[in-house]
């Protein structure tokens, strides 16, 4: 069985992003001197954005897929560096499930599961299909 | 029973001294404030000796008093003279076993031995000893009888020596430009950190295992150190799998493996084949696994 992240999911994250760098370069305005550096800075940290906004995030949005085998849960993502992880569902400690106003709106949930060592965050899902991925790992673990 | 006692390696003695370390600081400390404050330095004082001497005597009687009993499963430490502890460790219940083994390791001839108790990080509630290599043998065969030790790993020999290749184009670019942008330093630091990446590399080429079964067995490096780790499947917490662009191209990976427990370190092992390791990960969790 195997979820992946909807559309909504990578324009709730560009928007997010391009909000943090708009911010970031007018508190630079704010407060640097306008100069020729300011200036190279501010169009230095734009065009990160802009890289960031419309290529990586599409990239990894389309890269993330959460499979489910037998008892193990894996999680593959990544864009430069690719990465796979293997859970077993009985490890998972805890499984928590988040909302936002931001994300209400958009009839997404964001799941967090805690593991060994650490979190790991699976962004923005649709809410009936967090509720099924939650419900197919709670039936592994009471299995 | 089996019953096998063993000492610590002797080493462990500068291990055991490093608690006391204010009192090999104190005196460089006191040197200095005196060379800043009276221009005068007194080399070595009585009161410093003495307690230099004492903490050698302490960690020494600290070595000399702990023994390690190895009945089958089950692991009774025993430590102190006059203030006498026994604690009794069932491997069974352990979440993971780590062997470490550095280059001062392989000089004289010892291993560090780490089984994590699935409580905290703590040395109290874990236990951390170093053993002469031979013991740790007998030890595991006495009471390790299901741990396999891996296999070797097909490993990428051009895999190994992308960071170092990418540093000695560095160096060619620093020597062509020596006489205008760098100094002989600056190339000869670029020259020692080359030499270093190129061992680490060599170490990492040479050493990484990887079993998967009902035990799970895996040999990994961090820097110049060999680790071990040992556990069973079901003790397993997480699997992670990294491929950066240079592991695509050769269709390497780096796997790292975390044990279910907080105080959990983690081993990694470098540039191992993709197809294989997937494949034995596949095998021993029954999983469909396409990379």
């Amino acid at each position: 069985m195997t979820f992946i992240l909807p559309k909504k999911t990578r324009v709730l994250w560009q928007l997010r992003i391009a909000v943090a760098f708009i911010f970031v370069c007018v508190i630079i305005f704010a407060i640097v001197p306008l100069n020729l550096w300011a200036l190279l800075l501010v169009w230095f940290i734009a065009a990160f954005g802009l890289f960031v906004v419309f290529f990586y995030v599409p990239v990894f949005i389309k890269n993330y897929k959460i499979m489910i085998y037998n008892d193990c849960l894996c999680i593959y993502k990544g864009v430069f560096i690719k990465s796979l992880i293997v859970l077993p569902c009985v490890r998972l400690v805890i499984v928590k499930r988040l909302v936002t106003p931001i994300t209400s709106l958009f009839k997404l949930h964001l799941v967090l599961l805690k593991v060994a060592r650490g979190w790991i965050f699976i962004p923005e899902l649709d809410s009936n299909v967090s509720e099924r991925l939650l419900s197919i790992i709670q039936g592994e673990i009471y299995e | 029973m089996n019953n096998t006692v063993i000492r610590p390696h002797p080493l462990t003695i500068f291990y055991l001294m490093r608690s006391y370390w204010l009192v090999f600081v104190a005196p460089p400390i006191r040197m200095l404030l005196q060379y800043i404050f009276i221009k005068e330095v007194q080399i070595i004082l009585l009161s410093e000796t003495v307690a230099v001497a004492i903490t050698l005597l302490l960690a020494f009687f600290r070595w000399f008093f702990t023994k390690i009993e190895v009945f089958n499963d089950i692991w009774v430490i025993k430590k102190g003279l006059f203030i006498k502890s026994r604690s009794i460790i069932r491997l069974s219940n352990a979440s993971g076993i780590y062997v470490k083994r550095g280059s001062i390791d392989v000089i004289f001839k010892s291993a560090s031995i780490f089984i994590n108790t699935q409580t905290d990080n703590t040395e109290q509630n874990n236990l951390k000893i170093k053993f002469k290599t031979g013991d740790l043998e007998k030890i595991f065969n006495n009471s390790c009888t299901e741990i396999v030790y891996p296999v070797r790993t097909r490993r990428n020999f051009c895999r190994f020596f992308v960071i170092p290749l990418w540093i000695a184009f560095l160096m060619i670019f620093c020597l062509l430009t020596a006489f205008i942008y760098f100094k002989t330093v600056q190339i000869l630091i670029i020259l020692v950190i080359n030499m270093y990446f190129t061992a680490v590399c060599y170490h990492n080429y040479k050493n990484g295992g990887l079993y998967f079964d009902n035990n799970i067995s895996v040999i990994g490096s961090r820097g110049l150190l060999l680790y071990n780790f040992y556990c069973k499947k079901e003790k397993i917490g997480a699997i992670k799998i990294y491929q950066t662009p240079a592991d695509r191209k050769f269709k390497t990976c780096k796997i790292k493996l975390f044990e279910y427990s907080e105080g959990a370190k983690g081993i990694k092992v470098r540039n191992a084949d993709l197809n294989d390791t997937v494949a034995k990960i596949n095998k021993a969790f029954n999983l469909n696994l396409n990379v």
